[in-house]
């Protein structure tokens, strides 16, 4: 069994509220990320998957249980910048996420704050930005940039700071069709040749269907842990949570319903293409 | 309407007062304007507006450009020349025109304030005009530095003012944008009076304050993520060396404090 980089023990996490009593975000959340795995989380709003991403690299810390990013606890305040160079965290706005009026700067920014000697910033900011193609943009300012150039560049600053896990939080959200294929295909080759970690937290099931692995987030409670194929074979099940399920299994589902049955759950068009193929 | 609005007025160039060390600029700046204002002797106005124009030159920086720099203040300069011309009473009275009555000392006082805030305003001009912004705040974090001393907070101001070029034309969009829907639900900001103009621009900046307070908020978290903890242990990647240019610049400068000191 390969390493555990993140493990959720056991989690629950509240926000004061004024007049009645604390809102439960999450409750009693527990699960391991393995070294090397693409990781997809999925829930309607309100299921607590931006409050756990805020809780795995210290941002928030649980109310209850522990969280432990490379077997460091996020409670321990010594270990907080280590836990945050490590665990990059990716927002779903990309212009709230740019701190400066360079696209360079920018990168380098997670460095200067961790105290990089400036000849090593300049080689890992040149790296990050080539890692994401975006190095013809050094010099831009991040305003002149479209939305999905934006969100590399703010993943080209968490890469800098050469972590081991990566963390999206609805990264893909706010931008157009376009734009979101060039984040996650820019991501999905990062975590193949770079061995990273990837949590992919969206409400996109195209895209949770390209994970090696999803969760399924219900009411602060995890309610599935699955592979893609067997999670998106109780669609009826995720209907009820107010999820849908990709495209190629709704094709499927369909076809079924119409008298032809699929050997398998199709994940993906290419997929969906090779079942029919295999039809009599 | 919102989206031409530039930070600034920076000209990119590599010109050899592009490539001054921002940090030696802002210096020589801080110098040019104690300089004009400590002389009396009138062609030394002259040698220094022969110095600007000089750098404005090599800078290849429009005239036109360095002239229109003077237009914001243009009512300041009028007002203290007028001011200057009637209300000093020294000197020989040149001309009395019913209760107005100009004296020669009206006149020298008049024009010697009107040229050192003409030069000032060139000056000031020169260095926004070739420094970009970053630069700037830059420089100035690195020079207020020692100041930390006294618990001057040199980074935070400059960390304020740099997220401060960042978001400006973010936001300007975002007026644009949120003036754009409300005027397609009949909002008017254009006729009436400017009472009614102002009450007009409200339903405008309540969400953009709103967006903005939620926007800092993210940012912040955004920075806390990827490891801001102030200034203490933080490097730059830029690192900004002195060269022959800044030796050059100094020189020029070093020539201007010897005719200062020998002819006031």
């Amino acid at each position: 069994m390969a390493e555990i980089v993140l493990s959720v023990e056991d989690v629950s996490y509240s926000y004061a509220s004024m007049d009645e009593e604390d809102v439960k975000a999450l409750k009693n959340v527990s699960f391991d990320v393995e070294r090397g795995s693409f990781v997809a989380i999925i829930g309607h709003n309100g299921s607590g998957k931006s409050t756990l991403a805020k809780l795995l690299n210290g941002l928030f810390l649980p109310k209850e249980g522990r969280v432990l990013v490379l077997g460091m606890d996020t409670q321990d305040e010594d270990l907080t910048w280590q836990i945050r160079q490590n665990a990059g965290l990716v927002f779903q706005n990309p212009d709230n996420q740019l701190v400066t009026t360079i696209v360079e700067e920018d990168v380098a920014f997670g460095l200067e704050n961790l105290g990089i000697l400036p000849a090593d910033i300049r080689v890992r900011v040149d790296e990050a930005l080539e890692a994401v193609g975006m190095e013809a943009f050094a010099m831009a300012a991040p305003h002149m940039l479209s939305g999905g150039q934006k969100q590399r560049i703010a993943i080209a600053g968490i890469l800098a700071m050469q972590p081991q896990i990566l963390i999206f939080d609805e990264s893909t959200a706010m931008l157009d069709p376009m734009g979101r294929r060039e984040v996650l295909s820019a991501v999905r080759k990062l975590q193949q040749t770079k061995d990273l970690t990837v949590l992919w937290i969206t409400h996109f099931m195209d895209e949770a269907a390209q994970a090696d692995r999803v969760i399924v987030m219900d009411g602060g409670r995890i309610v599935m842990d699955d592979t893609p194929q067997q999670i998106f074979r109780r669609a009826d099940e995720l209907e009820q949570i107010a999820l849908d399920v990709p495209m190629s299994v709704k094709i499927a589902r369909e076809m079924q319903k119409n008298g032809v049955e699929l050997d398998c759950v199709p994940i993906g068009m290419q997929a969906l293409a090779e079942a029919v193929c295999r039809l009599k | 309407m919102l989206n031409d609005i530039t930070v600034g007025q920076y000209l990119p160039g590599k010109s050899a007062v592009h490539r001054i060390d921002p940090r030696v600029k802002i210096l020589l700046v801080v110098f040019y304007i104690v300089a004009i204002f400590v002389t009396d002797v009138f062609w030394m106005y002259g040698v220094f507006a022969a110095y600007v124009l000089g750098a404005a030159l090599i800078a290849k920086v429009p005239l036109r450009v360095l002239l229109r720099s003077i237009k914001p203040l243009l009512f300041i300069v009028v007002f203290t020349f007028i001011m200057n011309l009637l209300l000093v009473r020294e000197g020989e009275l040149l001309l009395q025109v019913w209760k107005i009555r100009i004296y020669s000392d009206g006149i020298i006082y008049a024009v010697r304030l009107a040229l050192r805030l003409i030069l000032l305003v060139f000056g000031t001009s020169m260095l926004t005009l070739t420094t970009s912004p970053l630069s700037l705040t830059d420089a100035l974090e690195r020079l207020l530095k020692p100041l930390s001393i006294i618990r001057f907070p040199a980074h935070e101001l400059a960390m304020m003012m740099t997220i401060a070029l960042r978001f400006i034309p973010t936001l300007l969009e975002e007026a644009d944008k949120i003036m754009k829907a409300q005027k397609a639900r009949g909002a008017d900001f254009e006729t009436g009076n400017i009472f009614q103009k102002a009450k007009a621009l409200v339903p405008l900046l309540v969400p953009l304050f709103v967006n903005a307070f939620r926007r800092a908020d993210e940012l912040a978290m955004a920075m806390e993520s990827r490891c801001y903890h102030g200034g203490k242990g933080r490097t730059r990647m830029r690192i900004l060396t002195l060269s022959w240019v800044d030796a050059a610049a100094v020189a020029v400068n070093l020539g201007l404090l010897a005719l200062l000191i020998i002819f006031g």
